[in-house]
């Protein structure tokens, strides 16, 4: 499509991020599996596949924009809860309760923000 | 289109292993690495500098003139960089090094007399000669000016360790991309080839022994993905370890049999340190070697010979407290040495056959891997970072290649009942970035003192301090109501920002904390060291032009000696006159032959010389035409 297009999902990755970390569950949880862009139920393999993926897009070694530091500071923490089978159900019990539907219109305020950005840039 | 070139047109970036004992500098060209000779035709300079009376001195040059010049030959700088005086392993090292070293305000300096001037230089300054020195093998090598450099550091230094090392490319002119860990660049140099060959990822532990640092790192490979899982080590063990034990053995030896006393004698103690280090090296290929040295001291020849038993019992302590990091590195990854697919062997110290066997035995016989050249690795993985770095992105090879390094130590704030409080756990993955809430202890205070420490220790005290800093006009509230958010920002360099913000109050007083230390370089400091360097180095050039104009004059005088003596056409007049005025130039050259005159003398007593001999041949010639 276009010969920038590597980049233009790396600013993407880093928006997306930064939209997901904004939006916190109840208003003050990190929403890891947000971040990591994975559902709950996920396995050890996908979170790892998913670091990795997030990892190579996100270091600031292989991205250059503004902000893509932080994004991987938040991806990096993501899988330090995550990845840890002690810390990752510890998580989930305060997961449950926050992202039960009708909890929180979590959803809602995420797309809300991605429109936000898509009407901007395009 | 050129690859050899970055996208700022700054030129090749090159990686350097700045070593305790030894350096190595590589750069990636052509598609793969190439690690540089330097002018001698060796693969790794030492990482020595020489004062004399005639210049400077760096590495292969350095090195071969310490024993007539002891105590103006500076190395271990990587021993005191980033240390304070009053540290112990500094007291330790100053007993067995020839040069002096001083304490500055609890900063090391090293005392030494440049030019029959006393000088006294930061262990940063020493390493930044020898950086220059890598960077000018790499600059005669690639044909063009090189800026940027990756270098390497043990995994196991410490922040100020870190910063002081990226101070001396700063004195050295060089922008530094990155300070990478030499057993993750050596796990590059490892796994460049084995990218993607794996499935579910390979497990690999570098053990990286050097001359005077040892590491161990647990790394996962996958899919182009190095990620440290856990790093360990000592910064203060290695080969030179071995060659002062043999040291001290051989010194008690030739007391029992001389009944002499050679311990204060820096020029014998040298040449008697450098034979134990060549028999280092050899013993561990032979059984038994001999120590053959004339006239060590006061007339008296030491001929001995040493076993590699004798050698293996002398260092044995420090062989098995190399298996302690092991094991903590294979806790802390939570891994079983079991699942471990490769031990990669890495710096001259794991030739020792006995690290070997007891790595082996430890890993259940496991075969250990050699593939890679032990002295090279790190520069070799150093030069590769350079390239990703350096935006070399057509590179297929590097393109989809990315390190994910961690912390080595845990850092943390000491809270008032003196325990530290631990913000960035160690072997946590960087850049990172972590929030901690703390609070006040009194009422209506205002001020909270933050001390940042890093070890691991759950005494604050016990650990290692980088510095303090206060945050003031908090808003007056009740004890444990003010809201503090302390937040540690490691950068992808492995270097450390703290700053606190309180929020309670609605009142925002943010603090930044960068190595603000005493006994850290300010940037004043800094800025006056490159301006040293730069004067250093036009020194050098002076000092080379002033060699290269003696050596003129030299020529021409023996030549036009040589041409008198064989002419007979000449009237003895004539040649009376010229051999009078080459004998004075000759005398006047032996005379000052510890001394360098200015090119100025050189040109001038050239002219004179010229203005006696070219008329006379002038005449001759034209008498015989």
């Amino acid at each position: 499509l276009c010969p920038n297009l590597e980049n233009i999902s790396q600013l993407l990755t880093v928006c997306e991020v930064h939209c997901t970390a904004k939006n916190k569950l109840g208003g003050s949880e990190m929403d890891w599996y947000g971040i990591l862009q994975i559902q709950q139920f996920e396995n050890d393999v996908t979170i790892k596949k998913h670091y990795r993926k997030l990892a190579l897009l996100l270091h600031p070694d292989k991205n250059k924009f503004t902000g893509s530091e932080a994004a991987f500071k938040l991806v990096g923490e993501a899988n330090r809860v995550l990845a840890d089978k002690e810390k990752r159900s510890m998580y989930d019990i305060k997961y449950r309760v926050l992202a039960r539907p009708g909890a929180i219109p979590k959803t809602t305020a995420y797309q809300s923000n991605i429109d936000l950005f898509v009407k901007k840039y395009t | 289109m050129s690859i050899a070139f970055d996208a700022k047109g700054e030129g090749l970036a090159i990686g350097i292993d700045l070593g305790t004992t030894y350096s190595c500098v590589g750069v990636w060209q052509h598609g793969r690495v190439e690690i540089i000779a330097n002018d001698q035709g060796n693969r790794t300079t030492p990482s020595y500098v020489a004062f004399t009376n005639n210049g400077r001195l760096i590495g292969d040059a350095a090195k071969n003139q310490v024993s007539m010049n002891p105590i103006n030959t500076v190395f271990d700088a990587k021993r005191l960089i980033g240390r304070k005086f009053s540290d112990a392993s500094v007291r330790n090292d100053m007993k067995l090094w020839p040069f002096k070293v001083r304490g500055v305000g609890d900063k090391p300096m090293i005392m030494v007399n440049y030019n029959n001037v006393e000088k006294k230089f930061a262990a940063e300054e020493i390493s930044s000669m020898v950086l220059i020195k890598m960077r000018e093998i790499a600059e005669a090598y690639i044909g063009s000016v090189v800026k940027n450099a990756v270098v390497t550091v043990p995994a196991h230094f410490n922040d100020l360790q870190r910063q002081a090392t990226k101070n001396a490319g700063v004195i050295a002119g060089m922008n530094v991309m990155r300070i990478i860990n030499e057993p993750t660049a050596a796990a590059i140099a490892y796994g460049l080839d084995k990218k993607g060959s794996t499935v579910g990822g390979k497990n690999v532990l570098i053990f990286d022994f050097g001359g005077g640092t040892f590491d161990v790192s647990l790394l996962k490979i996958e899919e182009g993905v190095f990620e440290v899982k856990a790093t360990a080590g000592d910064t203060h063990l290695g080969g030179e370890d071995f060659d002062n034990r043999m040291l001290d053995h051989f010194v008690q030896e030739f007391k029992r049999k001389h009944e002499k006393d050679i311990s204060n004698n820096p020029k014998a103690l040298r040449r008697l340190r450098t034979s134990c280090e060549r028999a280092k090296r050899t013993l561990s290929s032979t059984a038994q070697t001999t120590i053959e040295i004339d006239s060590l001291f006061e007339g008296t020849d030491f001929y001995t010979t040493i076993t590699r038993a004798r050698f293996e019992e002398l260092n044995m302590d420090h062989f098995t407290k190399c298996m302690e990091p092991v094991e903590k590195c294979l806790r802390d990854a939570k891994m079983d040495k079991s699942i471990i697919h490769d031990v990669v062997l890495v710096g001259g110290s794991t030739r020792i056959p006995k690290v070997q066997q007891l790595l082996q035995d430890f890993f259940n016989g496991k075969e250990l891997c050699k593939s890679i050249n032990p002295d090279e690795a790190v520069a070799y993985g150093a030069a590769v970072q350079a390239a990703i770095l350096g935006g070399e992105g057509d590179i297929d090879k590097v393109q989809d290649l990315l390190l994910l390094d961690v912390t080595p130590l845990s850092l943390g704030i000491e809270n008032f009942k003196g325990q530290m409080k631990v913000v960035v756990p160690r072997n946590t993955t960087i850049p990172t970035k972590k929030l901690r809430l703390f609070t006040t202890v009194e009422s209506a205070q205002t001020c909270i003192k933050f001390p940042v420490y890093e070890g691991e220790r759950t005494i604050a005290k016990e650990n290692r301090l980088l510095g303090t800093f206060k945050l003031k006009g908090i808003g007056i509230a009740e004890k444990g109501v003010p809201e503090v958010y302390v937040c540690f920002e490691i950068d992808a360099n492995g270097i450390l920002i703290v700053s606190a913000e309180e929020k309670s109050t609605g009142k925002k007083s943010k603090i930044t904390l960068t190595n603000n230390c005493k006994r850290m370089l300010c940037n004043e400091e800094i800025k006056k060291m490159v301006k040293e360097a730069e004067k250093y180095k036009s020194e050098d050039e002076e000092n080379k032009k002033k060699l290269e104009a003696k050596l003129v004059l030299f020529d021409y005088a023996y030549n036009m000696k040589d041409t008198v003596s064989n002419l007979s056409k000449l009237n003895r007049a004539d040649k009376k006159k010229i051999v009078d005025a080459v004998a004075k130039t000759i005398r006047w050259l032996d005379e000052n032959e510890n001394r360098l005159a200015e090119c100025e003398e050189y040109k001038d007593k050239m002219t004179k010389l010229e203005n006696i001999c070219i008329p006379i041949f002038t005449e001759m010639y034209k008498g015989a035409s």
